[in-house]
């Protein structure tokens, strides 16, 4: 499953720069529009436009399924361990940090880091049971 | 059968167009407009799911996460 090499070489060109553009979404949610979600819908748009082009069979070596599963669960368990850590200022998701926005900034990366193995990995364990038969 | 979908369509359109849409008065919307600098960032929209309702947010992460676990254990049991 291959396309043409002109899909084939836009495809590496743009995959960089959409990585850099979610992590750009992620980081300065909270100050211009934007925010986790979003960053992290982009985030595995980056790994999908790569699959429907090189075919998953070559993705798979350098985007490993395994890292897939641990970013996605590793998010989600920092992500409620982010709010516990708010119990000891005094409320669930306490917003204890110093800075601008506080817990805004790592909660906005931790969704999306989540968000993007997440449909990176749907994505994989749908193309795996299409071409497992 | 095609007629009943139909009818069902339609039923459900209608259903649709006939709910009140103006908005309420009073509520969170005029809370959150007021009490703005309370979180302290520009973007109202982040400031509302990650600020006030982050335990909405993560029920929406935990929501994606159960249906990544379902798509594991539907389709991705054992390696062919």
């Amino acid at each position: 499953m291959k396309m043409s090499t002109v899909v084939r070489s836009t495809t590496k060109m743009i995959s960089p720069f959409l990585v850099t553009y979610a992590a750009y979404i992620m980081l300065y949610g909270h100050l211009s529009p934007g925010g986790g979600f979003q960053g992290g819908v982009i985030l595995a748009v980056a790994v999908i436009l790569l699959i429907t082009s090189h075919g998953y069979k070559k993705v798979r070596k350098r985007f490993k399924f395994n890292w897939a599963s641990l970013i996605e669960s590793s998010a989600g368990a920092m992500l409620v361990l982010l709010g516990i850590a708010g119990i000891a200022f005094g409320a669930f998701y306490s917003n204890f940090l110093p800075t601008e926005g506080g817990i805004i900034l790592p909660f906005n990366v931790i969704v999306g880091l989540e968000v993007g193995a997440a449909f990176t990995f749907v994505f994989y364990i749908l193309l795996r049971w299409v071409e497992s038969d | 059968m095609r007629i009943i979908a139909l009818l069902l369509t339609f039923a459900l359109g209608a259903f649709l167009l006939g709910l009140n849409y103006s908005p309420s008065y009073g509520g969170s919307y005029a809370y959150y407009v007021a009490n703005w600098g309370e979180i302290g960032i520009p973007n109202l929209v982040s400031a509302i799911l990650a600020g006030w309702r982050a335990y909405d947010s993560l029920g929406e992460a935990s929501l994606l996460f159960t249906a990544v676990i379902g798509f594991y254990l539907l389709l991705g049991g054992k390696k062919k």
